[in-house]
């Protein structure tokens, strides 16, 4: 610690002898600034004599002032969107007017790199994608923030974990960051607070018999909480996905970083937006179950009392006019969503404020499920001097979500979908006119009765707040000492209510009628850093210095409580005969780094950056230790030599970057500790079946990555190409000892891992005329995953077990791998090998068309070519005679094919039989706007109105695909690193339809 | 530029302070630590770790009741939500062999081995105590190391002939893998250890079950009940037939007399329910459903098929249990013995003891003595003397006849019974459900893994 101090002035000292000399002579400059297009002054934009600290912004009508030094120089006038501009400037010139053009291929885009500091992409050494706010939500209106990143970054893989309404999604950045011991979800950062993206524990698991005991936490069903975020309110996202670009983030960013940056007032004209979003959802793939008929029962029941008793339900079910469509029944609603976004902006000089309201609802396909949202956000900046400004961004919000019932569940009938798998057309299961529900025959419990009485809701109450300050300590003409300080505060208090009543037909047959599970979180993040940024040229070199310390505490309180037993109708635990804990979890956590790193640029010809961060955690079996994360990355752009004369190619970047970042054991993997049991009234302590590993260390990644851009035809066309080898190192894995040991599980680092990947990206402008103007992007990427070693014996892990399909880790192959029976003893692990989740590759396709200014067309395909899934909703409907094509006969053995696939399940003991091939095309959105034209605004709204924008547009409009369920994109047991894609009866995926109306005043 | 340093200085500071703020060392918030049991345990400390064996204890007893009993087509387990609780357990394709990490086995594997960890690390904690007379610390160890004896012939009955390990301390040095005889014998080796450490010592800890087996005394002729079903079990006679009469052998006739044993006991959460209770005539597709071949086996007049199982009203069906054309078997009885979802189970009775002693007898050509035993049991339950051939293969079928009735899913006795004597054929397995048998279970993958890689 002492030496890093040490280091650390050293450093600083170095940083300061660069300070240039002040020079006596000055002249002035004025002039405006104007879009080269359209002729419109810009307001905001940047104007400085390059080289450096001096520079104004515009005012509302594009002029600016400026005292330059010397007798001359050159000016650089930037502004977000557009490209920047050079123009040299003598005492003579007096005033200079500026005509800036569109930056279509987003070369000037300014993008976070470190903690405390910024680049401009043109740059970049690393391939950072980066989603506008038009992008996010320009098109169409996606439910939650993840839902509508899809398709828009590059080496992301989005998977949604099931179709239920309030989010529930997971985000893999450039293939596989870890087994299950770190997260394998990025690091969230929201104008600089750490922001929790846990999914709540609600206890639906226990309720609806899925998975029983008390760890078990994966098959809730519960969303993610970054979809308590408001879309609305962000201005910028940057992802850095890899190492490389992380490392900075240190010991929890293996999973990547996904920085966003909300919307801050600019000063000027007050600035009011509504925004209101109409529309419906529909379920985009119903299956169509097969239809039952005499013929079929035959084929189902046999021949025997039970196939006369189906024969006679069914003859009864037709007479009565009452054959069922259960799918439609159940998902078959049209309900209604909207959004209504309303924001104020505005300030003058010394302060800016953006605030903002929003309100989202949103029913379900099925009933009695929904998703309501409502934010409120004050975005305040504020200037005191022209060495100190300070900022401060809060924001309220409140989720209400309704998931319902679906997916897995056990001896209860507690899913929708796991139930009517076993519902034919036929059954008598409608409530009379006394409103009871009668018992389903076919399976535990009446699904109607499950639909119209269980409760499955929560609600979340959140503070997202952050403070940020900036103070001068020294300026010169070409230096600038700054400090920086940032802190931040997430809190999360979540209420969930899990209820079975006791009339329900699974609850009636069990000892104490009436299951309610009440759930309590309390998350708090709090974060805080501070910085010392030293900025200064020497001659045409800029060097950016930064050092300083970050500190993260967490800590989670959980409750869930249960009572069974209950009085009728009642909720309240004391109503309960009896009343239990379910489970009591506290978790605290505490992180503490130090940073430093220096950025040269060299005429912006040359840029190189090092940098390392030194991290401790508390999660770590050594709490005291500090694990360093160096990085070092250098870009060249090689048309900005002098030598370079090729006139169509405006940016050639030539660029690598190393850097590595850590993942940390999870929480409780260090304590061997007791379990409590009670037993007749005496509270037992078990041994827990955890044993600890002293020399646990925390897993390590590091990253290489190169890459080329360039941009052709006065920048009307740019290639971005990245190749990466990831590794991540001492991965954490359990180690199984021998089961005899009463030992099931010893984290340790066990295993190496390697990703490699490409990512392309080619974008550009084929058509740009005064009435049309085409914008296209294809983006494209790959990974590969394997293990590169592994000192524990290959196992399988994830999933419901071989016979139904499962993941094997072993050497030498993915950790994607799918296996099952039959046994095969040449396959590590001794099963069949039936496939890999992981996609070959992903491409996406954007296009944003302008038709005569007014009109915009814009559309995003995504394609996702191969990745198996685990389909255990096939393998359920055809145990119940579901599936669509059940009574057919595709190889005419005479056995309807259900048959046929449960004996090859069952005789040949074959789980490959419901894994299958999961790839997919969707047009992700789709999108048709209409700006009323100036003077008819002004017009119609007599100078009250500034513009007024309608659409239509579609969200997951269409699917294609093979795959034999609702959606390809799945996974029951949530955001899984590996044990995604697995798919039990889930809650169908929606298409979205939306009218638009967007009004600005 | 004095101004300058001084808030250079300022911030300096502030950046320091962060970063050199003291990080609390965590500690499990939510449990104690095993080392604080591991090291001088009070007897509050040992309490616990007698209840969590306890509980450890009583764990795989329904696993064992659903799996080897549908093995021994005592049952059948309609549990629907899952088709391999028939599908994988009835054999149904699978020709009589499983496969590693076979479903739903680890009730009758890991669990019990749970609770010989459990016993172990009683038998440490006891050992490291210094808050104990040398009675007492023989009290704890006698306690634990009788339970982990009877918990060890758990996965021995699963694995048969492929054999466990016993010593099993160490979670990273684990003894060999034992033949089953080695096994048996090293299980035995236990219970007399066990014996000796019982007597003269005391019990400083409570029991929550137990019944009447919860002192020295008492508790040494539960040892002795155990130690004479494992000697059954590895065909020593003579061995038997000293363990019973040091054992709670009592033999006399009736119902009350044949329930004697020790329980294991249940409550409502955060306890424990009754695994094995299922409200009758429940209108529910989980549930465990006596096989037919026992109703349909049965003397007239048997109290047993009387008082254990219930005919309910309506019939349950399961996709997977169908018969040779097709049609699903209905499940028209369910278990009836018990009265509600916490009433305790009696681990081991007198009525299994009568019937060891039956068994040893004849195998010894103590004719009249098997036959009396016979007899006591069968006239408990009204269905007259024994009145078949008294060679000893028709009186040992007779005896497995009587304990297919009397131990009717306690643990799997049947599938048990009929390997031991070499009956597990389609002669005394029923195949209806076209399903086969197993006479083992696949040795599991983490315990290959092990051997293969150290």
């Amino acid at each position: 610690m002492r030496k890093l101090y040490r280091k650390f002035q050293v450093l600083l000292a170095l940083s300061l002898l660069a300070v240039g000399t002040v020079s006596a002579q000055q002249f002035s400059l004025n002039g405006k600034v104007t879009d080269s297009g359209t002729g419109e002054p810009l307001a905001g934009v940047n104007v400085i004599v390059k080289g450096t600290t001096i520079g104004v912004i515009t005012d509302i009508d594009g002029n600016y002032n400026l005292t330059i030094p010397g007798t001359e120089g050159v000016i650089v006038a930037s502004f977000i969107g557009y490209l920047t501009k050079e123009l040299p400037v003598n005492s003579t010139t007096g005033t200079l007017n500026i005509d800036m053009v569109e930056d279509v291929t987003n070369l000037e885009e300014v993008v976070v790199t470190g903690l405390a500091s910024s680049v401009k992409r043109s740059n970049l050494a690393n391939a950072v994608s980066t989603v506008s706010a038009d992008e996010l939500l320009g098109t169409t209106d996606p439910q939650t923030l993840d839902n509508a990143l899809y398709g828009k970054l590059n080496g992301v893989n989005i998977n949604a974990n099931g179709g239920a309404p309030g989010g529930g999604i997971s985000v893999q950045l450039r293939g596989i960051s870890t087994l299950g011991a770190g997260s394998s979800q990025p690091l969230y950062i929201v104008d600089g607070v750490y922001v929790d993206n846990s999914t709540i524990r609600t206890g639906r698991t226990q309720v609806s018999g899925a998975s029983s005991g008390q760890n078990a936490t994966t098959q809730d069903n519960a969303a993610n909480r970054i979809a308590d975020l408001n879309p609305e309110d962000i201005e910028s996202i940057e992802v850095l996905k890899g190492s490389s670009a992380a490392a900075i983030y240190g010991t929890r960013a293996n999973a990547g970083v996904i920085i966003i940056t909300t919307k801050k007032g600019k000063a000027g004209k007050t600035k009011v937006s509504l925004r209101q979003d109409l529309g419906i959802a529909r379920a985009l793939n119903l299956q169509d179950f097969d239809d039952w008929n005499p013929d079929k029962i035959t084929a189902f029941f046999g021949t025997g009392e039970r196939a006369e008793a189906e024969l006679q339900a069914y003859l009864q079910a037709v007479a009565e006019g009452r054959i069922t469509n259960w799918e439609e029944e159940f998902y078959g609603e049209t309900p209604l969503l909207s959004n209504t976004q309303v924001s104020v902006s505005g300030g003058n000089e010394k302060t800016t404020f953006y605030v903002s309201g929003g309100l989202r609802t949103e029913d379900g396909i099925l009933k009695n499920t929904g998703f309501d949202r409502y934010s409120i956000r004050a975005n305040i900046d504020h200037k005191f001097s022209k060495k100190l400004d300070m900022s401060l961004n809060s924001n309220y919000i409140r989720s209400s979500t309704q998931r319902g019932f679906t997916g897995n569940q056990n001896n209860t009938g507690g899913s929708i979908g796991y139930n009517i798998a076993y519902l034919p057309s036929y059954a008598d299961i409608f409530p009379d006119a006394q409103g009871n529900y009668p018992n389903n025959p076919y399976f535990n419990d009446n699904p109607l009765a499950i639909r119209d009485l269980g409760v499955n809701d929560s609600d979340v109450d959140r503070f997202i707040v952050s403070s940020a300050i900036n103070l001068n300590l020294l300026q010169t003409d070409n230096s600038l000492l700054k400090f920086t300080a940032q802190g931040g505060i997430d809190y999360i208090s979540a209420n969930s209510l899990v209820y079975f009543p006791e009339i329900l037909q699974h609850q009636q047959a069990l000892a104490n009628p009436g299951d309610v599970m009440w759930g309590r979180n309390d998350n708090l993040n709090t974060n805080w850093q501070a910085f010392l940024i030293f900025n200064t040229n020497v001659g045409k070199t800029n060097f950016n210095t930064q050092v300083g310390t970050v500190r993260l505490h967490q800590s989670v309180e959980n409750l869930l409580t249960r009572g069974r037993g209950l009085s009728g109708g009642q909720t309240n635990l004391r109503w309960a005969t009896v009343q239990s804990i379910q489970g009591q979890f506290d978790q605290t956590v505490t992180d503490v780094g130090i940073v430093a790193q220096e950025e040269i640029n060299w005429d912006d010809k040359i840029i190189g950056t090092v940098g390392v961060r030194f991290d401790r955690s508390t999660l770590n079996r050594d709490q005291d230790k500090f694990y360093a994360f160096p990085k070092a990355s250098v870009a060249a752009n090689i048309a900005n030599f002098d030598f370079w004369t090729v006139n169509n190619v405006n940016q050639l970047k030539l660029r690598a970057a190393y850097g590595e970042t850590g993942g940390l054991p999870n929480f409780g993997n260090t304590f061997e500790s007791l379990t409590p049991q009670l037993i007749g009234g005496s509270l037992g302590g078990q041994v827990s079946v955890r044993g600890v590993d002293p020399n646990l260390e925390p897993e390590t990644a590091s990253e290489l990555e190169f890459g080329l851009d360039a941009s052709f035809f006065g920048n009307l066309i740019s290639l971005e190409a990245t190749y990466y080898i990831k590794e991540v190192n001492d991965l954490i894995l359990d180690q199984v000892p021998a089961e005899s040991t009463g030992i099931q599980a010893i984290a340790t680092n066990a295993a190496d891992l390697e990703n490699k990947g490409i990512e392309l990206a080619l974008s550009g402008s084929p058509v740009r005329t005064n009435n049309v103007n085409w914008f296209s992007k294809v983006l494209y990427w790959k990974n590969r995953a394997e293990i590169t070693r592994l000192n524990i014996p290959p196992f399988t892990t994830g999933g419901f077990g071989p016979t139904l399909g499962t993941y094997l880790i072993a050497e030498g192959l993915p950790p994607t791998t799918i296996v099952g029976t039959p046994g095969d003893a040449d396959t590590p692990g001794g099963f069949t090998m039936h496939g890999d989740r992981l996609a070959d590759f992903q491409m996406t396709f954007l296009n944003q068309i302008t038709l005569y200014k007014n009109w915009e067309l814009s559309f995003l395909f995504h394609w996702k070519q191969g990745g198996d899934n685990i389909n255990l909703s096939a393998f359920l409907w055809d145990d119940g005679g579901t599936t669509p094509n059940w009574n057919g006969d595709d190889d005419g053995d005479g056995i309807p094919n259900g048959e046929d696939r449960q004996r090859e399940w069952i005789s040949d003991n074959n789980a490959g039989v419901y894994i299958q091939d999961a790839s997919y095309v969707k047009l992700r959105e789709i999108g048709l706007y209409y700006t009323l034209p100036q003077n008819l605004t002004t017009r119609l709204f007599n100078g009250l109105v500034e513009r007024v924008k309608l659409g239509f547009s579609g969200n997951n409009l269409f699917l294609w695909t093979d795959y034999e369920s609702y959606d390809p994109e799945v996974s029951n047991f949530g955001s899984q690193p590996i044990a995604s894609n697995i798919e039990v009866t889930p809650y169908p995926t929606s298409r979205r339809m939306f009218f638009h109306l967007n009004i600005d005043f | 530029m004095k101004n300058t340093f001084y808030k250079l200085g300022f911030a300096l500071s502030l950046i320091f302070i962060i970063s050199s703020c003291e990080v609390d060392e965590v500690e499990d918030p939510n449990n104690p630590s095993l080392g604080s049991v591991l090291n001088d345990a009070s007897k509050a400390e040992l309490q616990t770790l007698v209840s969590g064996l306890e509980a450890r204890h009583r764990a795989f007893y329904g696993s064992a009741t659903q799996m080897f009993g549908s093995f021994g087509r005592e049952l059948w387990a309609y549990f629907q939500s899952d088709a391999r609780f028939v599908a994988d357990w009835l054999g149904i394709g699978l020709d009589g062999v499983t496969y590693p990490d076979f479903f739903a086995s680890g009730g009758t594997y890991i669990t019990p081995y749970l609770a010989v960890k459990q016993a172990n690390t009683l038998i440490d904690a006891a050992n490291s105590s210094t808050a104990l007379t040398e009675q007492e610390r023989n009290g704890y160890i006698g306690f634990a190391r009788t339970i982990k004896a009877y918990q060890l012939l758990i996965p021995l009955m699963q694995q048969f002939q492929n054999g466990i390990r016993v010593d099993v301390n160490d979670p990273l040095n684990p003894g060999p893998i034992l033949s089953y005889d080695a096994a048996l014998q090293a299980i035995r080796d236990l219970l007399d250890q066990a014996q000796n450490e019982l007597n003269g010592s005391s019990f400083a800890f409570s029991l929550a079950g137990f019944d009447e087996f919860d002192t020295p005394e008492s508790f040494t002729q539960l040892n002795r009940a155990i130690a004479a079903r494992a000697s059954l079990y590895a065909e020593d006679w003579a061995g038997t037939l000293t363990h019973l009469s040091d054992s709670f052998l009592n033999l006399e006739a009736g119902a009350e007399q044949m329930n004697v044993g020790p329980t294991i006991v249940y409550g409502e959460a955060p306890d424990v329910n009754n695994p094995l209770f299922y409200p009758p005539d429940a209108a529910t597709n989980t549930i465990v459903i006596v096989h037919p071949a026992l109703i349909e086996d049965a003397i007239p007049g048997d109290l047993r098929v009387e008082n254990k199982f219930f005919k309910r009203k309506e019939a349950v069906f399961n996709p997977g249990v169908t018969d040779a054309d097709g049609n699903d078997i209905p499940g028209e009885y369910q278990d009836n013995r018990w009265a509600s979802n916490i009433a305790p189970i009696r681990f081991i009775r007198n009525e299994e003891l009568i019937l060891i002693y039956a068994e040893a007898s004849a195998k010894l050509d103590n004719t009249n003595d098997a036959v009396d035993a016979i007899n006591l049991v069968r006239n408990t339950w009204e269905i007259g003397n024994y009145t078949g051939s008294t060679l000893e293969t028709d009186l040992i079928d007779e005896i497995l006849f009587q304990r297919r009735y009397s131990l009717w899913a306690e643990a799997g006795h049947r599938w048990i019974d009929l390997r031991r004597t070499d009956r597990l054929n389609d002669t005394y397995i029923d195949l209806r459900d076209r399903g086969s048998i197993f006479n083992q279970v696949s040795r599991r993958t983490s315990e290959t893994n092990w051997d293969a890689s150290n």
